[in-house]
This record gives C-alpha cells, structure tokens and sequence, in this order.
C-alpha cells in the first residue's frame, strides 16, 4: 500500500471518529453550534479526501451527509434522531469502505451499490436526490432510480419504454429553458414526479428564479426518441430502458412459496421466547436457514446482507433484529432499508494492527538521548585509551565510573522515552463507545447514554489496544441485566434515558477504569439460583458466601453456559472472560454492586506491560519472580500452625484457612523442608484463588522489562516470562494463576 | 397578466403562465397567508410557476384546462398541499 494511501485511512478513521462524536453530541443538544460545525467540517474533510484518492462512490456517500448536514446549519431542517442515525449510517459505510482498502489496497467494487444504499436513506427521509447528484463533477441520480420509480408507479410502469431523470441546473430559467415543458414534450408521458432538489425552504426564502427540482418521467417512447428530445440538456439527464414486464433489469427473483413458508418457519422460531441457554443457537440457526433460502432463491445480495444483519443481531443478542429483517423480506422492503433500520455497530472491526501516532516532543527527546548517548560513547572510547595508555587503575575506576553514572542516567531516560511512546490516552478506546452505548441500548430497548471521564488518562498501547473487548462485554452486560426497561425506571422514578459511567483514573502505578451504571444492582438472589442449579458452587458454600462473594460469582468460569464462553469472536461470553482478558494483561476486576441503584464494574490495570514489578523468591535453590499484582501479603508463620489436609496442607491466617502450596515441590522440584521453626510465606490471590505460597526465602522488590517465554521454554507450565537479573542470570517469572489452580 | 389577484384570497392563474408570472405569484402568496389559487382557466405553467405551486404547498382550485397540468401537476401539488397542511 503507498505511503499516500496509508496517510489517507489514518485520516480518514480519526475524521470519522471526530464526527461520530459530534453527531453523537448533537443527538443529545441539537442546538449545540459548535458540535454541527465541527461535525459538517469533519464530513466536509473526509468528502475531500475521499477526492483525493479519488474514490468517488465514498465521496458521493458523504457528500449527501453534508447537504442534509448543511440545511440544519441553515435551520432549513432539526436535528432528529433518524438524522443522526443517517448521518451514522453512512459513517459505518465509510469505516467498511475504508477496512476493505486497508485489506486490498482498493476500494471494494460494490463500492457504487453501497453509496446508493447511503444516498437512499437521506432521500427516503424526504431529503432529495440534489444528494444523489453526486460529488463535484459527478452529475446523475443513484443508480437505483428508475427501479424505485417503477416501483412507485407499477400499474403505469407497464406502458412505459423508458425512464428520465433531469436535473435542470438551478440557473437555467435564465436561459429561458422551461424544463416541465420541455419533458411534458417527450411522446407518450406515462408518468410526471417533480421533486426538490433540497426541503423546500419557507416561502419567503424562496427563490423564484432558481430551478431546485428533479424531473422524473417515465415515457411510452423508444429511449432514442427521448435521448434525441433532450439532447440539448443531455448533461442533466439520464435516460434508462424500461422492461415492458415492469421491473428493474436487477429485480431478485421472487420467493416461491416454500422458500416463503421456510422463512416464516423462522420467525416463529426465534418469536416471543424468553432468552434462555439455547437462544444464541436457535438465532445462528434460524439465520443459517435463511440466508441459505435467498442463496437458493436467486438473491446472493440480500443473503448478504442478512448474514451482517445476523451478525449484528447475535453481538446484541437481540433475535428481534433477526425477526424484524426477515419479515422485511417477506414483505419486500428488505435491502435498504434494513440498513436504516439499525445503524450496525461497529463492534466487529477487530483491532488491526495500526500506526502509532506519537508526540513529536516525544520523537525529539529520543533524539536527543541519541545523541547523548553518543556523546557518553566517545567518552568510553577515551577511557579505554587512558587504560591503553597506562593510566593507574585508581584515577582509571573514577573515571569508570563518572562514565557509568552518564550512561545510567542516559539509559533511564531512554528507557522511559521509549514507554512514553508507546503510551496512549485512553480515550482512544473510549470514544467508540458513545456509539456503541447508543446502538446497543437501542436493541435492546433500553436507551442509555454514556458518559466519560478521564478520557485523557494514559496507559500502554498494549494495554489500550487489549481493553477494548473486556470494555465492550462489561458495557452490554450492563446495559443488558444491568438496567431496567423503561417502564420500570418510570415506576421506580429513575431517569430516562438510563447513564453508563465510563471511567479512568491513574491510581499509582495502576490505571484504573470503571463501568458503572445507574441499572438495578445485581439480583443476589437470582445469583445464588443460578450458581446452584449451574453447580458452580454447593448449596452449603453459597450459603455460607457474602453478599460481596456471591456477587462476584458471576465471574466464575461456568457461570455463564459453556456455550457462550468458547465463543471466540467476542460475542456472547460471560464475565468470566472479561476477567480472564483484563488478568491476561495483568489487570484485576472487581464488583461493586447496590441494589437499586446499580453495578460498577473496576477494572485495575498495570500502567505499562513492558515494565512489571515482581518480588523475588527463593524456592528449591533457585530464585523466581512472582509478580507483585498477585501479591496480597507475606508472613512467618509457625510450623506447628501448619496442617496437614488429606495430602496437602492449610494454615490459618486471620482467622482463615489458606491452602499451603510448596513452590519447590509445585515447580517440580524435590521437597526441602527448610528446618527453621518458622515458614516463610507468600499469600498470593490469582485467578480467583488464594493460597500460601512456601518459600526459602524472600527477597526484593524489582521493576524488570518481561520478555515472555520463547523458545525451548515455551512449554513450561507456570512460567509467565523471563527477565535477565543484574548479575546475568534469568530470573523467571511465575504465573501464579496456573500454580494455584 | 396571466396572473392576477381576484376577490377575496384567491389567485388566479390563466392561459398560459410564463416565467414572468413567478415573482407575482410569489408576492401574492406571501401577502396572503391563506390563499387559494385558481388555476380552472391554466392551461399551461412555466416550471417556475409551477415550482412555486409546489413549494407554497397551495390548496388548489381546479382541475386546470391543460391536460399536462391536470394529469400529472395537480396530483403532485395535491400531494404538497396535503403535506403542508
């Protein structure tokens, strides 16, 4: 891919996500000035671009956006949720186009098909075709004109040979063209549609001497005769043949009614049922089937269609999605129209490996440490000329070491100019959320809107670019089982629409990051039925268990049916694979739960992954590392506190009974029961366990860069990574969520 | 004048409207909050005059005397009107 091409996706995804957010804003203060100017300039950038590489189709989509968008700014039309939820429409077209040229290099060649679709939405909200003219240099109507106008005039369509589209320009009464007469002239007039080229304005802002219509004819005459009459307007005009059959030459086949019966089969498959175990199968089944229906029917573009309006319909587990598509087929409105009637999240755009975009202060202190360091280099090539030249040892150490506090100075600085740099705000994940927030409480009939704080708060790329899914499944669960439908907010007098707080915050060395909404609390109740009749945990356990520790069930693995969990795409998992995303970059979650007034999700999250602070150990004679997240406490404790359990052994600390587990023995090695009175332990807590931790001895506390495991270790159970020690040896890093498993 | 301003708060339009009847039909409209038009003796209307038809979203009096404007015009400004209201 050229350079040119790369600037242009990297400008265009941040252009479309300025817009997003201000349409999103928009919705919410329509009379917010600043958010439409910045939203139209936004549209009005990305037209242009779309110009430059000169992908036309993209530019026609957008430049219908920003008619509809400039008369808001006239005042010429409000600002209405459809609107918005057009203009968003057609945003989502730009990120699909965009993904197919970051694949192949070009635009995809139903890029034309897809702006039509764009360009019909704003029309079929009354906006008209002056959109559908195109970008500059670019005249004509939207493909699907003549069928659409066919189809509004079947029983007249019969008669007609062909059909005209002429879009006069606006000056042309001064040139005395007077364009009705001049198609009304046409042989055999069968059918007249005058339409504006934009909402007409109030009567006192109409210009009378400026054309602002579109003509559209459908005419008994050969198209030879039409194209001979309105030769001198043929610049303005398009002129298509008409089947006699009626219909448009790409019409899809009709559905026979077997293929008729079997999507109706469908519907009363996935109709009124609450959403139990089996529900996500019963949708991915029922959508197979009907996708397989209109393959067979001679309908590949609808089939297609479909499957990206299942897809959308399983991420918001909302079958009614489905359902609602299927009867549109039924009734021959599917195709456009299902794209207006849910803007699809964007939620399935994986996170593909992208540019960075750095500070250039941060680049320049790079460079300037490069150059120091070159500097301290030189100073090393003098020293060893001094010790060449027989320099005694004692001045030869000074100046040793005068070199080495430069070069460590130096080498601190690089290490944290090169963090720095990969190190983004958070925002960059959060701001796809607004939309996200929007789209899925519409689906599921529960409008909520988010609200941000702390967008601004930095973390690893490495971390930000990991979040994304855990943040996705948290905002769901919590729109989903979180919040009450509206009429139970009503009842109970909470706000309508309901609020997602999403949250972050620096806290030390962590960053931490919470999902909070206003929804019901978690049902303790509902918990503790589920947990029993799932076996998750015995009646007596979850008898005994607070309500803090029942809550925080719903991150047992198993929770969730097993079915939802192995889903990898990211759709449908329980909260136990947030868990086990935010511990697989070495995070925490948490759960704060009040009835009534509703759930916090916390996520705390090491501020870099490359730098982790561990605490070495020493076990079997070998030192390791156990990182210092896992680490809840350490403690001496009396060997006759120690008692055997069965085969394994337990203390009890504070009043509870921890596991004790022997890290040499653990690690495969032999058991050397180290003969002091008392044993040194770590208590650690991962993955939901804790448990002590035996060891010889307990060491320091280190920050250390940890590469992960390659190689002939790769295999090793237990091992998280490795990191070299000071004196050269490798220190390696446990994983504590496998040994205490 | 092919357009002119009858008694009361009808307008009409005869014969054949040219161009030049726009702006006074415009003016009319405006003056006239809840104007009808008459468009019985219309036999045919400049584009112009016919855009203003449908942008004012005018109730009509017709049906007009040329067949182009009482087969395909009037449904269209009919259509305006109702949408106006």
């Amino acid at each position: 891919m050229s350079e040119f091409l790369e600037q242009f996706l990297l400008e265009a995804r941040e252009l479309v996500e300025q817009a997003s957010d201000d349409l999103l804003a928009l919705e919410e203060k329509p009379d917010d000035i600043v958010r439409l100017e910045s939203a139209f300039r936004a549209f009005h950038t990305l037209k242009g671009a779309a110009g430059i590489v000169e992908f036309a189709a993209m530019g026609r989509a957008l430049h219908a956006a920003e008619d509809v968008l400039s008369s808001v700014r006239a005042g010429a039309e409000p600002v209405t949720t459809d609107l918005i939820g057009a203009c968003l429409t057609c945003l989502d077209q730009v990120v699909r186009w965009l993904d197919a040229i970051e694949v192949d290099g070009q635009p995809p060649a139903d890029a034309d098909r897809s702006a039509d679709a764009v360009v019909g939405r704003f029309e079929a909200q009354g906006r008209a075709p002056r959109s559908a003219r195109g970008s500059e240099g670019r005249r004509g109507p939207p493909s699907g004109w003549a069928g659409e106008l066919l189809a509004r005039h079947a029983a007249a369509g019969v008669r007609a040979a062909a059909a005209v589209c002429y879009t006069p320009d606006p000056g042309c009464f001064f040139r005395g063209e007077d364009p009705v007469a001049r198609v009304a002239a046409l042989p055999g007039l069968v059918v007249l549609e005058l339409q504006p080229t934009r909402p007409w304005p109030a009567l006192d802002a109409l210009d009378p001497f400026a054309c602002e219509l579109t003509l559209l004819a459908l005419v008994s005459g050969t198209v030879q005769e039409a194209e001979r009459l309105l030769h001198p307007v043929r610049d303005q005009v398009d002129i298509q043949p008409v089947a006699v059959a009626g219909g448009a030459d790409d019409a899809p086949g009709a559905l026979t009614p077997a293929a008729r019966a079997l999507l109706e089969a469908q519907i009363e498959l996935l109709g009124n049922r609450a959403p139990d175990e089996g529900s996500a199968g019963r949708l991915a089944s029922a959508g197979r089937v009907a996708t397989n229906v209109l393959r067979r029917s001679g309908r590949p573009n609808e089939a297609q269609e479909l499957e990206r309006v299942l897809t959308r319909s399983q991420a918001a587990e909302a079958p009614g999605v489905l359902v609602s598509a299927l009867e549109e087929i039924l009734n021959g409105t599917f195709g456009v129209a299902s794209e207006e009637a849910e803007p699809a999240p964007l939620e399935g755009r994986e996170a593909a490996a992208r540019a960075l975009r750095v500070d250039v202060e941060r680049i320049d202190a790079l460079v300037r440490l490069t150059g120091e360091l070159t500097v301290a280099k030189n100073g090393i090539a003098h020293v060893a000329g001094l010790a060449l030249g027989g320099t005694d040892a004692k001045t030869l150490g000074a100046t040793l070491k005068q070199h080495y506090e430069v070069l460590d100075r130096l080498v601190g600085e690089l290490q944290q100019a090169v963090l720095s740099v990969r190190v983004l705000p958070l925002g960059q994940v959060f701001h796809r959320f607004p939309r996200l927030v929007r789209d899925i409480g519409a689906s599921l009939g529960k409008p909520a809107r988010l609200v941000m704080d702390g967008e601004a708060t930095e973390a690893d790329k490495a971390i930000v670019d990991a979040l994304f899914e855990p943040l996705l499944h948290t905002v769901r669960n919590a729109i989903d089982h979180g919040i009450e439908g509206p009429d139970e907010r009503t009842a109970r007098g909470k706000p309508q629409p309901a609020t997602i707080h999403l949250r972050a915050a620096r806290e030390g060395e962590h960053v931490v990051i919470e999902v909070a909404d206003d929804g019901r609390g978690i049902d303790l109740a509902r918990i503790r039925q589920v947990a029993a009749e799932r076996q998750v945990a015995s009646t007596e356990t979850l008898a005994a268990m607070t309500d803090q520790e029942v809550s925080e069930l719903i991150f047992t693995p198993g929770f969730s049916t097993a079915d939802r969990v192995t889903r990898l795409s990211g759709r449908g998992v329980g909260m136990n694979a947030v868990v086990a995303a935010v511990e697989r970059i070495g995070g925490r979650v948490a759960l704060k739960s009040r009835p009534g007034e509703g759930t916090t999700v916390r996520f705390t999250l090491p501020f870099t992954v490359m730098l982790t602070r561990v605490m070495t150990v020493e076990a079997g004679g070998q030192v390791f590392g156990i990182p210092f997240d896992s680490v809840v406490e350490t403690a001496r404790v009396a060997r006759e506190r120690i008692m055997p359990v069965g085969a394994a052994r337990a203390f009890v600390l504070r009043d509870r009974t921890l596991p004790l587990i022997d890290l040499a023995h653990a690690l495969g090695g032999t058991d050397v029961r180290p003969s002091g009175p008392e044993a040194d332990i770590v208590v650690a807590a991962a993955g939901g366990h804790q448990a002590g931790l035996e060891v010889e001895r307990l060491g320091t506390r280190m920050d250390v860069m940890l590469k992960p495991v390659d190689g002939l270790l790769a295999g090793l159970p237990g091992i998280a990574g490795t990191t070299l020690l000071s004196d050269g040896r490798v220190l390696l890093v446990l994983d504590l969520q496998e040994i205490l498993r | 004048l092919t357009v002119r301003l009858a008694s009361g708060s009808v307008i009409e339009l005869e014969g054949i409207c040219p161009i030049e009847d726009a702006e006074p039909l415009l003016r009319h409209l405006l003056s006239i909050p809840h104007a009808t038009v008459d468009w019985r003796a219309c036999e045919q209307a400049h584009t112009a005059v016919i855009q203003i038809l449908l942008a004012a979203g005018v109730p009509l009096r017709g049906p007009p005397a040329g067949a182009i404007l009482r087969d395909h015009v009037a449904p269209l400004i009919a259509t305006a009107a109702k949408r106006a209201e």
